[in-house]
């Protein structure tokens, strides 16, 4: 039993005031009369019990009082099957910050929001917590114990960013009796959730203030054919009122590799990438360092292996080995070994089906299972974004069409025709860089079977995506596409085909490389959600039927004690 | 019949303290002119069928012992060899007696009231030359001013009402004492007409009294004085109720439904009352201490007048309806 308006209990004090009316209205008024005997006969005909008629009629008033003040106090009810509930408590680096000394940090304020809602759930409703960081990890699976919720709520936040998304990947086929549990994320909003995810969960916000800002991403990938260095993409969030200006910086060794002042507007989170050199292996930590009493307001930390060159198989011509092992970054592996390759190259002798120069696009979107086994949607090029640097050193494309590309990526119009600033399509002119690129080798790229359609920069976007996973590492990588991209590359006798075998896998990493301003049109979904709406809204309301009952009673006043029939 | 002439000595007020006063007697003047209207004589002069010499002769009777021989029929008795008396219709003079109630339920509004009334009236039967005598209706009835014709009896008539006063509760009179005191008085006195002012909220009721009243030949006319919390109560909530007769008290909760029942329950005492006295023949008025002396003189007459004119309407062989 809760109230969800408590200050509506002071009009309980309106009772004294009804009392006082009653009993002055019961002050003995003395007087003498001549007419006794008419008296006489007159309370002889008054019923018995009329000498408690006023008590009675008081005491129906003041339970209609009470009745009407717990309505308008909104008492409820708990409802003791409610559903089973996920509690995802968000332990992430951000949570960490506070405004000064005095103020509990954000995590205090998880942790309260936390204890609260397994303190006021209902005694009978299943309850689970899963603690997100740098990964999402059970701390208790479903249960009504009391005791062991109260334990298994986190006590301490940790490095990394808030993965909520795996969180959501692992709750995807829960199910308790047949139901889906009700999935509740208490955390401080700075974390990245996609449109199908916001849906399914429920988002407590806390510790919204002007300094609530946090790295939500940070990941890194190798630069093919430049060893140590590291391709960097960071997620800042400003989840405040006004904007900010932060100044980001990387360190590896206690040696600072990079510091950049980022302007994020209020409400956004903004994406920055970019290119360092560290050491193979290395501990790199991001952070937000304002200038403040704090050493370090936000922080995260993302290690790396030392990197394995890519493993590649050739079947065919010898030359095509020494075309492999020329490049440095693949282990070509001979025919028959029992080592299992990342690319394996087919050179055929059939002759190229398509014209020279021209360029064909797999369209593997619509006749490949290239999914997102979690969001059940195809690949949109915020997938594969973070890999830019690998993709930029292998095509040696030029960093302006990456970023007008990837700006079409981000608004998240995947099959719209969009142009560059000289008026052609960017697609189009992307390929031509690619094949002009590999101009040496390569007359004509053919991906897929039977497409022509090079409108679909979505469609280049997985090619190219593919080509990365063909070239990156295989580490952390959850999931398969298992496509097929076809090469024909020009032969000096004639016309022979390449065919690699993608078997590797593609990371959903949530990073844009966007401009300042496009990174600002990114919102954050704000949450109105409070712990008492979290707990009270699977309490029944009884003001309806509080009320009813106060107008009973108001009625059954006046009926007996206002409209009194005299017999 | 009486003559209604002014008379040449004017009653006066006999002190400051005395309850006539040159309002009451301006009062009283108006109401001498507005009892020209009426049959007031009929108010004090009980049409009645006596052996008293009359302007019409009603019947005979056998002759009885102290019967007048003027009024005998010596006609009729040289006829049947019998002594026969002549009977008359008509009126007669009788004495007026005022039985003024100060019992403790008299509050002081109601006994000035009843001292008022009966002022002005014995005023008005003294300008018709009646003999008008009071009675206090309190303990042994022994404050009594025996009637009287001469203007005389008009300060003693001041000096009996300034002497009345409301009676203690322990002197209240039950009905056995009501009884035997007017009993033992009122045989001092011939057939009279006697006016009750009272409240007649006797506990016990005045039906025994009147009725014994009128074996002794009395003519009875009935005033009845309440005050507007007799008839109008407006009291809610939880009351204590005092009796003014007895040691008593009445406890209850009234609301306005109690006060409706209360108000019918007066009204139908009342109705009993006006019944009561058509039965007998009793004329009976309502008084009210709310509404002014004027207002209550003038009602009055009207009722005696018209009960005194049914009443002689009844003798005259009417069928009382």
């Amino acid at each position: 039993m809760n109230f969800a308006n408590p200050i509506a209990l002071h009009l309980g004090w309106l009772g004294i005031a009804l009392i006082a009316l009653y009993l002055i209205d019961l002050l003995r008024t003395k007087s003498k009369v001549a007419a006794e005997p008419i008296w006489n006969a007159t309370f002889a005909r008054q019923p018995r019990w009329n000498r408690w008629r006023k008590f009675a009629s008081l005491s129906c008033h003041l339970l209609a009082l009470a009745a009407i003040v717990l309505a308008a106090a909104d008492l409820r009810w708990y409802n003791d099957t409610g559903r089973p509930v996920v509690l995802i408590v968000d332990i992430s680096a951000s949570t960490t910050h506070t405004l000064s000394e005095d103020d509990p940090t954000r995590f205090e304020l998880i942790y309260e929001a936390a204890w609260q809602l397994v303190e006021k759930r209902p005694r009978l409703q299943k309850m689970a917590i899963l603690a997100v960081g740098s990964t999402a990890r059970w701390h208790c699976q479903f249960t009504t114990n009391q005791d062991v919720l109260r334990q298994a709520i986190p006590k301490q936040p940790t490095y990394g960013a808030t993965s909520v998304q795996t969180a959501i990947e692992l709750l995807e086929d829960v199910r308790i009796d047949g139901e889906r549990p009700r999935i509740i994320l208490v955390g401080d909003g700075c974390y990245p959730i996609n449109e199908t995810s916001q849906g399914k969960i429920e988002q407590l916000v806390l510790g919204e203030s002007h300094d609530n800002q946090a790295i939500t991403h940070f990941s890194l990938r190798p630069v093919p054919g430049q060893p140590g260095r590291q391709s960097l993409a960071m997620e800042v969030v400003n989840n405040s009122s006004q904007p900010v200006n932060l100044p980001l910086s990387v360190i590896s060794h206690s040696r600072e590799l990079f510091s950049r002042e980022v302007s994020v507007a209020e409400g956004t989170s903004r994406i920055e990438s970019f290119d360092v050199y560290v050491g193979d292996p290395a501990l790199l930590q991001a952070g937000i360092n304002r200038a403040d009493s704090f050493s370090m307001d936000n922080e995260t930390r993302v290690a790396f292996a030392p990197r394995q060159p890519i493993k590649v198989r050739v079947i065919g011509s010898q030359r095509w080995t020494d075309l492999f092992e020329s490049l440095r970054q693949y282990e070509v592996l001979p025919d028959g070994s029992d080592k299992t390759a990342d690319i394996t190259a087919v050179f055929g002798q059939a002759p190229s089906p398509f014209p020279k120069g021209r360029v064909l696009v797999f369209d593997p979107i619509g006749t490949s299972p290239h999914w997102n086994s979690v969001t059940k949607e195809p690949w949109t090029p915020t997938s594969f974004v973070a890999s830019h640097g690998g993709m930029a050193t292998e095509i040696r494309l030029d960093s302006a069409a990456i970023d007008d590309y990837y700006k079409l990526d981000f608004v998240g119009q995947p099959t719209q025709q969009i142009l560059a600033a000289d008026g052609r399509p960017i697609v189009s002119r992307l390929v031509s860089q690619l094949v002009s690129q590999l101009a040496d080798n390569v007359t004509v790229v053919h991906l897929g079977i039977d497409s022509s359609d090079l409108t679909k920069r979505a469609d280049l976007a997985v090619f190219i995506d593919q080509l990365i996973q063909n070239i990156g590492s295989e580490d952390n990588l959850p999931y398969g596409s298992f496509s097929t991209a076809d090469l024909v590359v020009r032969d000096r006798d004639g016309t022979e085909s390449v065919q690699i075998f993608d078997k590797l896998q593609a990371e959903p990493v949530p990073v844009d490389l966007l401009s300042l301003q496009e990174s600002n049109l990114r919102q954050i979904q704000k949450s109105e959600l409070t712990v008492a709406d979290i707990t009270l809204g699977r309490m029944m309301s009884l003001s309806p039927a509080l009320l009813l009952l106060a107008i009973a009673l108001l009625t059954f006043e006046w009926r007996c004690f206002q409209r009194r029939q005299l017999i | 019949m009486a003559n209604t002439e002014p008379t040449k000595a004017e009653p006066t007020s006999t002190g400051t303290n005395s309850i006539w006063n040159a309002q009451l007697e301006q009062q009283c003047r108006g109401l001498e002119l507005i009892a020209t209207r009426y049959q007031v004589d009929l108010l004090f002069r009980g049409p009645s069928v006596t052996t008293q010499a009359a302007a019409q002769t009603s019947g005979l009777r056998d002759y009885a012992y102290g019967d007048d021989y003027r009024y005998v029929d010596w006609s009729v008795c040289a006829r049947h060899d019998e002594l026969f008396s002549k009977q008359f219709m008509g009126s007669e003079d009788r004495d007026v007696l005022f039985l003024v109630d100060s019992s403790p339920r008299m509050t002081r509004e109601k006994l000035l009231l009843a001292k008022q009334l009966t002022l002005c009236l014995s005023r008005l039967a003294l300008r018709h030359r009646m003999r008008v005598g009071a009675i206090e209706l309190r303990g042994q009835c022994e404050n009594q001013l025996p009637p009287r014709r001469q203007l005389t009896q008009w300060p003693r008539l001041l000096e009996f009402v300034n002497s009345c006063q409301t009676a203690d509760q322990s002197e209240d009179q039950t009905k056995a004492g009501i009884v035997y005191a007017c009993d033992s008085v009122l045989q001092q006195y011939r057939p009279a007409q006697v006016v009750l002012i009272s409240d007649l909220f006797q506990s016990q009721g005045y039906s025994a009294f009147i009725r014994r009243m009128l074996e002794l030949g009395h003519g009875i006319q009935m005033v009845q004085i309440c005050e507007p919390q007799d008839s109008e109560p407006t009291w809610l909530g939880r009351l204590r109720l005092d009796s003014l007769a007895s040691a008593l008290s009445i406890f209850g909760v009234v609301d306005s439904l109690d006060l409706d029942q209360y108000r019918k329950q007066f009204n139908a005492f009342r109705s009993g009352c006006s019944q009561f006295a058509r039965q007998d023949s009793i004329g009976f008025g309502y008084v009210s201490t709310e509404k002014s002396l004027s207002e209550n003189l003038q009602k009055l007459l009207e009722m005696t007048t018209r009960v005194a004119q049914h009443r002689a309407w009844q003798l005259q062989g009417g069928d009382g309806s």
